[in-house]
């Protein structure tokens, strides 16, 4: 039986395939069509998913969407009758792009997979937004049984849900509704401090650490009434997103002594604070959620998914308060995740087939689940654009690469399937030295381009963790930030009172390029099971340098998505200042390769976030 | 994964041997849709306005379905920069049009709504902070038997 999920039309576009119920293949659109959180119908994701699937003409048994859209629409009317005569723009914003497409779904997928000649004539699932978030953490998670919350912006009317998930079935059991959203009051913060919803709530995440939580109390006094339970009400008078074209208006930004920070402005030590507040906030939120989840269900094990999974300092945060015994987190908790969720819920609740989890591995395959190219493409594609490149057999694949990496070289790795999700795994990265106090401004500056303030990430051996990091659990999936050990800190002189270029770049540890300000990291443990070319490379790292630990960062510039396909990866390493590229079994140094004519102001290419 | 599998990804989703070609050939046969969708188009209607002896009409739409014609066919980058300009005149006009329906709408639809709630002192939005609700989750009911198929 093969179920097409798809996630679509808001962002971060998506496609999953599941045979029976093991996941095939999943992929964003963005990836395809080169436009970060693409929200167009995913055309192409659905094209890769087919065609890894080998599904062919009619054999596609059943296509689930992420969500009810008559529902959706109807909260959209229903908020417009709340508001009128306010919000005659965001009406005139909504409704076209409702009535052209977005109430038209099954005709667009049935006409989508016609043009493309699979056909379809099978039956169509449209289960509810946090649903399909729960089953893609349930279903995908190594447990039997576990609560599940769910955290985001909207999806039909619920912004919060607890459910319950035993063997293949999965219930929601109680839901917090529009317009009082952990994720759209994060994400007013987001725009409030001069970044873009949707899209830069990682980057206010990882503001926070450079302020103080001044702002907390206010958030807690003015913006919201929070109880035990972990439910809430924000105040509307503060918010815009009912009317207006902005999250806030401006009473909030009174309440918070001036207007929004423009975007590309700079930072100033308000908006540090702010980030630290509402970080601050928002963890307490998930911990009482995670309190009351716990009471509700019973359950020991615990899934999250929803945007506001993907903040890792409160995930770990709530690694560390021992709510529950086990956690897990859906990799693409996002929207995309949605289309793996539709299908799943499917797959397992609505056909009932059997479900067994081993209480130790998930089914996510590592979230490897996107395309791969074979070494055989990879070398016509370098020989027909003349773009000399070593072969590297398989023994000296991974000393090669360790030996890049400890003589201080940045090299951009694209190997095996592409990862599924907005964290790169050492499928689609960047990888450099973790022990070079320069490192993390090299990358910032030279490759990634982006805000100096941005820390990087540490991919550690599994085996190794303990000896770096406060973290007794594997994350695989880059979702947890754990403190770095206290006996690999460092006090650097002038903390907090240099400019904010210079505090980010201090030397903290003995691995500076991936402790942040705070002493913590994002930290992905890499095992070999379900990446052996990675597991081999950290692992020839460590015997060089005693260190099992690397960067690892995604493998794009700002703004970009990350790169897919060889050639993505060849545009992005040569416009930038990498040293080396790896694709495959092939080695590419940047001095080798011929002159790269390019356009004349190519990061126009990329709306920044 | 099988060489079959391999190839098939690559050629779903990164085409890089024929893609010049394929685009080419897309964007050609696109051209060819539209040039003939247009100029019957524009030649039924000089048709339809010849036999009501709308001549004058008639006539310039005839003309301006040939000269699209002849343009597409001849002069096809001329055609794509004139289309691309009709394209941006239809998207203006179209969003100019949307305003002149849809605000209208919005203010005789929604502003009555709105007075109605308020009447009947009921918000949708549950917009009371705080307020006395002992909790502010709310229960789910079970699932219908057709919950998953339905689009609300």
């Amino acid at each position: 039986m093969n179920i097409l999920g798809i996630s679509a039309y808001y962002h971060d576009s998506a496609a999953a395939l599941i045979r029976d119920t093991e996941i095939v293949a999943a992929a964003q659109e963005e990836r395809f069509t080169r436009k970060k959180h693409d929200a167009s119908f995913p055309i192409n994701a659905i094209r890769y998913c087919l065609a890894e699937g080998g599904v062919g003409k009619n054999e596609l048994d059943a296509v689930a969407f992420y969500d009810k859209p008559i529902s959706k629409f109807a909260r959209i009317l229903e908020t417009h009758f709340s508001v009128a005569p306010r919000g005659l723009h965001s009406f005139m914003m909504a409704l076209p792009i409702w009535i052209k497409e977005k109430l038209w779904i099954p005709l667009d997928i049935e006409n989508a997979l016609e043009a493309d000649g699979i056909g379809f004539t099978g039956e169509m699932f449209f289960p509810e937004h946090h649903e399909s978030h729960a089953a893609s953490a349930f279903f995908a998670s190594p447990f039997e049984r576990a609560a599940i919350l769910t955290m985001d912006g909207v999806g039909e009317w619920a912004t919060s849900a607890i459910g319950r998930g035993e063997g293949n079935q999965l219930d929601i059991i109680q839901d917090l509704r529009f317009p009082h959203s952990l994720g759209l009051l994060y994400s007013a913060f987001t725009y409030f401090t001069g970044f873009r919803v949707n899209s830069g709530e990682y980057k206010l995440m990882g503001l926070a650490p450079y302020g103080e939580p001044k702002y907390a109390q206010l958030i807690r006094d003015r913006l919201l009434d929070l109880r035990d339970d972990g439910s809430f009400r924000l105040n509307m008078d503060y918010f815009g997103y009912l009317e207006l074209l902005t999250m806030t208006n401006s009473r909030f930004a009174d309440l918070f002594g001036g207007p929004p920070r423009r975007p590309e402005a700079e930072i100033t030590q308000r908006e540090m604070d702010i980030a630290r507040s509402i970080q601050d906030v928002t963890e307490e939120i998930v911990l009482r959620m995670a309190r009351h989840a716990r009471r509700t269900t019973g359950e020991k094990n615990l899934c999250l998914a929803g945007g506001v999974a993907l903040n890792c300092v409160a995930n770990g945060r709530l690694l560390r308060e021992g709510i529950f015994d086990n956690i897990w987190i859906q990799p693409a908790s996002g929207d995309a995740g949605g289309a793996l969720g539709a299908a799943l819920i499917v797959a397992y609740t609505a056909k009932n087939q059997p479900r067994k989890a081993d209480t130790v591995h998930d089914s996510m395959k590592g979230s490897y689940l996107g395309p791969e190219y074979a070494d055989e493409e990879i070398e016509a594609y370098l020989k027909a654009r003349g773009y000399p490149a070593e072969k590297l057999s398989d023994t000296e694949w991974a000393p090669t690469l360790a030996k890049l990496v400890d003589d201080q070289k940045v090299v951009g790795l694209v190997q095996g399937r592409m990862e599924f999700g907005p964290r790169a795994l050492g499928g689609r990265s960047i990888i450099g030295d973790a022990r070079s106090p320069k490192m993390q401004s090299i990358m910032n500056l030279k490759i990634k381009q982006r805000e100096s303030f941005r820390p990087f990430a540490p991919s550690c051996l599994l085996e190794r963790t303990g000896d770096y990091f406060d973290l007794a659990t594997a994350s695989p999936y880059m979702l947890l930030v754990a403190q770095v050990r206290k006996d690999r800190c460092k006090q650097p002189a002038g903390e907090g009172r240099v400019p904010l270029k210079d505090w980010v770049n201090q030397e903290r540890s003995d691995v500076p390029a991936i402790t942040h300000v705070d002493y913590s990291a994002r930290v992905q443990t890499v095992s070999r099971d379900t990446n052996p070319r990675y597991y081999d490379l950290i692992k020839e790292f460590e015997k060089r340098t005693g260190h099992g630990i690397i960067i690892n960062t995604s493998f794009n510039v700002r703004g970009e998505p990350i790169v897919c396909t060889p050639e993505d990866a060849y545009r992005c390493f040569m416009r930038t200042e990498m040293d080396c590229l790896v694709v495959g079994s092939f080695l590419l140094r940047k001095e080798n390769q011929p002159e790269w004519k390019d356009k004349a102001d190519w990061r126009r290419d990329y709306v920044l976030d | 994964m099988t060489e079959h599998a391999h190839n098939s990804v690559a050629a779903a989703t990164w085409p890089w041997r024929d893609r010049e070609t394929k685009n080419a050939d897309t964007a050609a046969r696109k051209r060819r849709h539209r040039i003939l969708l247009q100029t019957a188009v524009g030649l039924s209607a000089g048709a339809v306005m010849l036999l009501l002896h709308w001549n004058r009409m008639g006539t310039i739409a005839v003309c301006i379905a040939s000269v699209v014609f002849a343009v597409g066919c001849i002069v096809p980058r001329f055609y794509d920069a004139l289309d691309g300009s009709i394209i941006f005149v239809a998207n203006a006009f179209g969003r100019i049009l949307t305003w002149i329906l849809l605000a209208p709408f919005f203010y005789l639809c929604f502003l009555p709504g709105r007075i109605i709630l308020l009447a009947k002192r009921k918000d949708p939005m549950s917009r009371k902070c705080p307020s006395n609700e002992s909790t502010y989750w709310v229960s789910r009911s079970a699932r219908r038997p057709d919950h998953f198929t339905k689009q609300y």
